[in-house]
């Protein structure tokens, strides 16, 4: 049953209303069990009274009536009149004929004042507006002669109903003032220790005091609810203290490891450009004096070793100028230069380094460059040309058969240009989920295939 | 259930008469406002208490003098019950009243000497006689005329000393008469 009206309502009102329904419902039904059973008790007792005076007029009146004698009929008859509640009697034979009849004041003009038509031979009753017919057997020697019938007055059982149907109003008075004072007590006894409940985890949601503590009342259900809210929020404080504390201690132990690491990457960016520089330096003085050495004569097998030392050399100082790229990068003093320099030229460039790597795969190099673009950029070449050099490199390194192709599209506008360069190639590929991983730093896509290649 | 009935021979035809008059007058027996003397002895008898003691066997007595016209009234009766017997009808000669063992005893107008009273005296026996006088001369109930103010008639003394009782509704209908 749905009822969104009862749901917004109070506790302390569905309380109060649950009481005093009950207890109003409880007590008139009581009231009405009880009015029920007086009057049908006084009833019976009414009928059985009278019953008895029916009986012993009937013995009185048999012998009259067995000899005709109307006037001890008669007489026997009217003896009822002292009788309260008797409004009406008859004697009627075994016939059915009518033999002697006692009518009082108190029956009223509209009623019946014939006997009602009921079997003779044995006891019955029939109720009348405002009356009772009760009719006994008149039993001589265990042969019905006859019957004796009162019509019994049911004024005061009336008037005993409508005392009580008075009465109900004033039980049901009573029964609200008992019911509305109980269920105030009761409600009141429940509701305010769950205000103060609410009330204080109100308080403890909006301000976060977990410092407050309700009292605990009593130690019933609500008693023991007081004490585990007390509890629960002492507990609450105490892990939110710990909490801070271990939150603080953390980030501190955090931050002295960061700043370790920082300090550590520091010194080693720093003695890598140191050594970078330092290398370079000789490494130019040698193969300055290689260049010199193979511009004089000597033999073939000489100059054979000179330009291996030469070759050798100009490796080396690649390798030693990525390593002091990198340490600029991560000591964040990498800075690109702006400078003319010519994609078309810088992409061919690439394309011839890689040529006899490639020719030895038998690789076919296809350069698609987009005709409407210009050739010619400010910009750093040099770092073009490079990412390009390595991803062409890498397409030569992985790839077994076929093409690697390098395509520059794009569009230039107001002496700004957007470029697209792509590589690709017809090797091994690179799995999906390896994809988000290849611009890592020291990452590649598969493992087994570095091996491989 | 046939019950024996000794009738004098010699009085038949005279009992047969008396009874086909009974039922040319339309007389019947009923409940209600006995009139036949048959029907009056035997409401009489309803109301009636007889010692415990006395023992005439199973059915209920009712003795008449064997030369009583009234005997006829009496046949179609027979059977009917008594204080829970069926009545059986005998006819006794005079001087056997007292002697044989009746329950009561109906004798009409003229019958009821004296003599015969005498001879009954103190026993259980529910004496009923139409006869004027019947009750002041020691009968039990005295069946008055119908014009009468009272139906029945008793004497206090004679019930006062006699072994039967009479119940208080019958008493209450009948008259009193000085012994």
């Amino acid at each position: 049953m749905n009822l969104p009206f009862i749901g917004r309502l109070p506790v302390r009102w569905k309380i109060t209303g649950a009481i005093m329904a009950t207890t109003v419902v409880v007590l008139m039904g009581a009231y009405t069990g009880f009015v029920i059973l007086d009057t049908t008790t006084f009833r019976q007792e009414l009928l059985r009274d009278r019953k008895g005076f029916a009986e012993t007029t009937a013995s009185n009146v048999a012998a009259a009536l067995s000899f005709g004698d109307q006037e001890t009929i008669d007489s026997n008859l009217a003896r009822l009149a002292s009788v309260s509640d008797v409004q009406a009697a008859y004697v009627i034979d075994d016939l059915g004929s009518l033999r002697g009849t006692f009518r009082s004041n108190l029956v009223p003009p509209d009623e019946v004042r014939e006997p009602v038509s009921l079997p003779v031979g044995q006891e019955a009753g029939a109720p009348l507006r405002g009356a009772f017919a009760i009719q006994t057997p008149i039993i001589v020697d265990d042969e019905v002669i006859g019957a004796l019938q009162m019509r019994i007055s049911s004024e005061r059982l009336q008037q005993r109903i409508e005392h009580y149907r008075r009465l109900a109003g004033i039980v049901l008075l009573f029964a609200f003032a008992v019911a509305w004072i109980l269920a105030r007590v009761v409600a009141s006894m429940v509701t305010t220790q769950v205000a103060r409940l609410n009330n204080a985890v109100t308080h403890v949601r909006e301000e976060r005091d977990y410092g407050l503590r309700v009292p605990v009342v009593g130690r019933d259900e609500l008693g023991r609810l007081a004490e585990n809210f007390n509890a629960m929020i002492g507990e609450i404080a105490q892990r939110d203290a710990t909490l801070e504390e271990t939150v603080q201690e953390r980030t501190e132990q955090l931050f002295l490891t960061t700043e370790k690491a920082k300090a550590a990457s520091r010194a080693k960016s720093e003695f890598l450009a140191n050594m970078s520089h330092e290398i370079r330096t000789p490494m130019n003085g040698m193969l300055g004096m290689t260049e010199l050495l193979l511009k004089t004569e000597m033999s073939a097998r000489q100059r054979d070793l000179a330009n291996v030392i030469m070759s050798s050399g100009a490796s080396l100082v690649t390798i030693i100028n990525d390593i002091l790229d990198f340490s600029k990068i991560e000591a964040g003093k990498f800075q690109l230069i702006d400078a003319p320099f010519n994609l078309r030229e810088a992409i061919e460039d690439v394309m011839c380094i890689v040529a006899s790597s490639a020719e030895e795969k038998g690789l076919e190099l296809i350069v698609r460059y987009d005709p409407a673009l210009p050739e010619g950029y400010i910009g750093d070449g040099g770092r073009i040309r490079q990412v390009i050099t390595n991803l062409v490199g890498n397409a030569v390194k992985f790839t077994e058969g076929g093409s690697i192709r390098v395509d520059v599209e794009g569009h230039a506008q107001g002496g700004h240009a957007k470029l697209r360069i792509g590589v690709t190639d017809t090797g091994i590929g690179i799995a999906k989920d390896k994809l988000e991983r290849i611009f890592e730093k020291f990452e590649q896509g598969d493992g087994s295939s570095v091996k491989k290649y | 259930m046939l019950v024996p009935i000794r009738i004098d021979r010699g009085r038949e035809p005279l009992r047969c008469l008396l009874g086909a008059l009974a039922v040319m007058l339309g007389l019947s027996p009923g409940v209600a406002a006995a009139t036949e003397p048959a029907d009056t002895v035997i409401a009489i008898a309803r109301f009636t208490v007889w010692p415990d003691d006395i023992d005439y066997g199973l059915s209920f007595r009712m003795c008449l003098r064997h030369d009583d016209p009234a005997i006829a009234s009496f046949l179609d009766h027979r059977g009917t019950m008594i204080q829970g017997r069926p009545m059986s009808l005998h006819s006794v000669k005079p001087s056997r009243f007292g002697a044989e063992p009746c329950h009561a005893a109906f004798f009409s107008s003229g019958l009821a000497d004296r003599a015969i009273i005498q001879k009954i005296g103190r026993r259980p026996v529910l004496t009923v006689s139409a006869q004027p006088g019947f009750a002041r001369a020691g009968g039990v109930v005295e069946i008055a005329d119908p014009d009468a103010e009272d139906r029945l008639v008793v004497s206090d003394a004679t019930l006062g000393r006699h072994p039967l009782q009479l119940r208080a509704p019958l008493l209450e209908v009948a008259g009193r008469v000085a012994e």
